[in-house]
């Protein structure tokens, strides 16, 4: 995601970017995607039959 | 901001994640505490019921019983013969289950191991196909020999070097996959598709196996799904896990519950245990944990080091009697200066 449009999220939620989800730069999915320590990774989830948006900040580890 | 919610069905300042703890565990306190042992059915021997729920709460490395599901890709799974291919593939077999006696020769230094000619019947192996494993997976000079024994060369007439040879080769694995187990071919009910079923997880081998769709492989091991796939994966697998093991015991539970629950576990990026040693553990209030269990490290801890708890949960909160903030505690009244001077 863009610096703006996290920027954005993060207004409407009211929150700061360490009250987001985490995940670790080591993780899999997160090399996979190329994310760098300090991204917000923005996934789209199917969860028993929903789908929403979902958001992880990559994190060092 | 009122319409937002209402999209959702949860109000503001909402409890959710004590509302998700009583739903799991009221109808929890009706499982059965037993595990139940199906006679002759070898697929469904794995744990259920409380001892798998307190399994997966407690994010335990590995499970008392892995199972795995290799679902095959479109030109495999419509045929019993190919998915069939593919479970030999798997199926670990161990060298100790085929063999009738291992004979240790050290005056040459030789290893010879016989057969049990009905146990290679029964898994469909070769002399031959077992000493070329043999020889690829420990390096030994392993030939087909006489009656169609396996002979080892060892190099050595060091009697310690040759035991311990020995010893590793009953232990060694002739066919499939280390950690895969038994594997077998099972069909979907709806789709009518084979697919493989095996007592035991290791799935990235599993995955380079021609005819194996890797994206649909599923383990009921969620710290492997966390190594393999990510934390995304892990979540997934451990909602439905939890979602699996209480439908098994006839218990509906909303799958928002069990979501939460997953989210919170892997909120970190890691997978975290409900306890003293995860989620609670790393509660940021010294008051929270103190509440919680080993009261006296926690107070003296912070008290050496000057920690500061902020007030911000609910168990400080309760602790030092003042509101919590939730439901109606979490609104703060403030005032707009300039709007009062106004009315004045």
């Amino acid at each position: 995601m863009s610096r703006n449009s996290v920027n954005e999220l993060l207004a409407s939620l009211g929150i700061t970017l360490n009250n987001l989800p985490k995940i670790l730069v080591s993780d899999p999915q997160a090399q996979k995607a190329g994310a760098k320590v300090g991204d917000v990774l923005e996934m789209e989830r199917h969860d028993f039959g929903k789908s929403y948006t979902y958001y992880r900040y990559v994190v060092e580890g | 901001m009122a319409k937002q919610e209402s999209k959702y069905g949860v109000q503001a300042g909402e409890p959710v994640g004590v509302i998700a703890a009583q739903s799991v565990g009221e109808p929890g306190t009706q499982m059965v505490l037993r595990t139940f042992h199906f006679a002759g059915i070898a697929a469904s021997i794995a744990t259920s019921g409380l001892p798998r729920i307190i399994e997966l709460l407690d994010a335990k490395k590995t499970p008392s019983t892995p199972i795995s599901k290799i679902y095959l890709n479109e030109s495999s799974k419509k045929s019993f013969a190919k998915a069939d291919e593919v479970a030999k593939k798997i199926s670990e077999i161990e060298m100790r289950s085929i063999t009738r006696r291992i004979v240790e020769d050290f005056s040459k230094g030789k290893i010879l191991v016989m057969l049990n000619a009905q146990a290679m019947q029964a898994a469909d192996l070769t002399a031959g196909h077992a000493a070329a494993r043999l020889k690829k997976d420990l390096g030994l000079d392993a030939k087909v020999g006489k009656h169609g024994n396996i002979v080892i060369g060892t190099h050595t007439k060091n009697l310690k070097e040759v035991r311990a040879i020995a010893v590793k080769l009953t232990k060694s694995i002739v066919n499939g996959i280390e950690g895969a187990g038994r594997a077998m071919v099972a069909q979907d009910q709806k789709t009518q598709e084979f697919y493989v079923e095996s007592a035991g997880s290791n799935i990235e081998p599993m995955m380079e196996i021609d005819g194996v769709d890797s994206s649909r492989i599923y383990t009921n091991d969620i710290f492997e799904m966390y190594r393999v796939f990510g934390i995304e994966a892990a979540r997934t697998t451990l909602a439905l896990e939890l979602k699996k093991t209480l439908e098994e015991q006839e218990i509906s539970v909303n799958e928002r519950h069990i979501a939460l629950i997953a989210d919170a576990m892997t909120s970190s990026g890691t997978i975290q245990s409900i306890g003293r040693h995860g989620l609670v553990g790393k509660k940021e209030s010294v008051f929270a944990r103190a509440a919680f269990e080993e009261t006296v490290k926690h107070l003296i801890n912070a008290a050496a080091f000057g920690q500061i708890d902020y007030m911000r949960g609910v168990t400080e909160n309760i602790l030092v009697g003042k509101q919590i903030p939730l439901g109606t505690g979490s609104v703060k009244l403030s005032i707009k200066r300039e709007e009062g001077k106004k009315k004045k």
